[in-house]
């Protein structure tokens, strides 16, 4: 492994048009399409009933149900785009109809996109095709399944902070402020979300921009750190205050990322520059560094979730007046990006 | 290796301790041990309890099947040289490396009746490449009559395991980047045998 097979993993999750899939798509997989659909909604039959039991038992539990972030296996399907999504890709790779496509040069993959500027996309590519087999994720009453050619799909590729700000304020109803307090995760984990239930949470989305940017010299988190006005949204005191009681004391089993408020010139100077410089280190230096790092700062996202930042009830009404946290009103069962 | 006091705030000191980790590789035992294959179950195995499954293991006497296969693309397991949809048993010793042959992997079936051989493992932990095994033994022929005895992994990337190869505890480096992961995977795996 090195550095540049993290950003062309992260480059994968891509949706990718070009001329020869448009063409390998013509032959191979637009006559046989009704097949291909077919299959998809048995597969996607299949991933229920195996996930059926862990449903069953959240509901028989609502106490203790299984959290994955903001999800709960009792609410399936709504939340779970990721794992519906890598189950049944992993049995469209064993069926023969699909490894026949496969085996003409047809492109199957999963990608995670942004969908209409509104969604985090987790999807699977085939060819010229755009397949969606977690279609009733955020809406459950809609289809399992959602297809389209990609000349006729409205999406981006994930490729900047600003433009993930937004989706995700859209999509996930957080408001978002940002990392300004533990600046080692900045390069991964930039942005603070307050969820509309109130709790203070880092936000990632599978890391994918963050490893694009490892290969083009850390322009994203840069361009990130040059908004002002995004840079110098004060995030509301309670929370600033709850950080500063709680991890001011530094303790590495509390949390492995240093509390140490700072400016965006304070990250720029440190954190960026000398990850700049690790970067034009050999691969034998630089990759398990790389790796820690992100399985460091992965683990205390965990851990600020876990420590369950978040006001009484009467000040998140008071801080949701202010609008500095969303309204309750539309607060997402199961939706996440993690 | 001791475990820092304080938070990491810069690479440098990351750096410092990722070198450190680094000296001292070792086979890491999974929290899966001595689970009896359940008829017209699927289980979701997380190899090394980092919170995210790796393998899942599907069992089903009428059908029959026993099949093991990687969760994500990128885990997978070895497989024969002739049938890359037949998984491989292996003996005690065998090494797992980039050399193996890996596929996704699925069918057990040459497990069936052939007492204790091992699984050859691949799966990423971090966006890394990691090898392992998982210890089986099939005391009949039945999908169900078999049983994951244990399972481990190399914790160094892309450095080669022996199968059987005997886990060496290093408390203080396993809760510097696993033992958070290792604790809730233990959990879940318990919640998920008794579910």
């Amino acid at each position: 492994m090195s550095v540049a097979s993290l950003v062309a993993k992260a480059y994968s999750f891509d949706l990718a048009a070009n001329a020869t899939q448009r063409a390998l798509s013509a032959r191979w997989v637009t006559p046989r399409l009704d097949e291909i659909l077919t299959t998809l909604r048995r597969l996607r039959e299949e991933i229920d009933a195996v996930f059926a039991p862990k449903i069953a038992a959240d509901r028989t539990n609502a106490a203790q149900g299984t959290v994955y972030g903001e999800q709960y296996w009792r609410y399936y399907p709504i939340g779970f785009c990721r794992q519906i999504r890598d189950a049944v890709l992993e049995r469209m790779r064993r069926e023969p109809l699909i490894r026949e496509l496969v085996e003409q040069g047809v492109v199957l993959k999963p990608i995670f996109i942004f969908l209409k500027s509104s969604y985090f996309q987790n999807a699977i590519q085939l060819g010229h095709f755009y397949l969606d087999a977690a279609n009733d994720t955020v809406f459950p009453e809609k289809p399992k399944i959602d297809w389209a050619p990609l000349q006729k799909l409205d999406f981006e590729n994930l490729d900047s902070w600003s433009r993930f700000i937004e989706v995700a304020r859209r999509y996930l109803k957080v408001e978002i402020y940002p990392n300004r307090f533990f600046p080692l995760g900045f390069l991964a984990a930039p942005l603070l979300a307050i969820r509309p239930n109130g709790r203070l949470d880092l936000l990632l989305a599978q890391h994918q921009i963050p490893l694009k940017d490892l290969g083009d010299d850390l322009q994203r988190t840069r361009a990130l750190l040059d908004d002002k006005a995004f840079m110098q949204r004060p995030l509301p005191p309670f929370y600033a205050d709850r950080l500063n009681a709680v991890f001011g004391a530094n303790q590495f089993s509390q949390l492995p990322l240093e509390y140490a408020p700072s400016t965006p010139d304070m990250i720029r100077n440190g954190v960026v520059r000398e990850f700049r410089d690790l970067l034009h280190q050999p691969d034998a230096q630089t990759f398990p560094v790389v790796s820690a790092y992100f399985e460091l700062v992965t683990k205390s996202v965990r851990l600020l979730r876990q420590t369950d930042i978040r006001p009484s009830s009467e000040m998140l009404e008071q801080l949701r007046a202010q609008q500095l946290v969303p309204s309750a009103a539309e607060a997402p069962k199961g939706w996440s990006v993690d | 290796m001791v475990l820092p006091k304080n938070s990491l705030g810069s690479v440098a000191a990351l750096t410092s301790l990722v070198l450190a980790q680094h000296a001292s590789a070792f086979v890491v035992s999974s929290s899966i041990s001595n689970y009896s294959f359940v008829d017209e179950t699927d289980i979701n195995l997380d190899i090394d309890g980092d919170g995210t499954d790796d393998f899942l293991l599907s069992i089903n006497d009428s059908s029959p099947w026993a099949e093991l296969y990687g969760i994500s693309s990128s885990n997978e397991v070895v497989v024969t040289s002739g049938d890359p949809s037949r998984i491989e048993p292996l003996s005690s010793g065998s090494v797992v490396n980039a050399g193996s042959t890996f596929n996704q992997g699925f069918a057990l079936d040459d497990f069936f009746s052939a007492g204790t051989n091992y699984v050859g493992i691949t799966f990423q932990r971090s966006s890394a490449t990691h090898y392992g095994w998982i210890e089986i033994n099939y005391s009949g022929g039945q999908p169900s009559d078999g049983m994951i005895v244990s399972a481990a992994w190399e914790n160094v990337a892309d450095t080669a395991i022996l199968t059987g190869a005997s886990a060496v505890p290093e408390p203080g480096t396993t809760a510097l980047w696993g033992g958070l992961g290792t604790a809730l995977g233990l959990l879940a795996w318990r919640r998920r045998k008794r579910s």
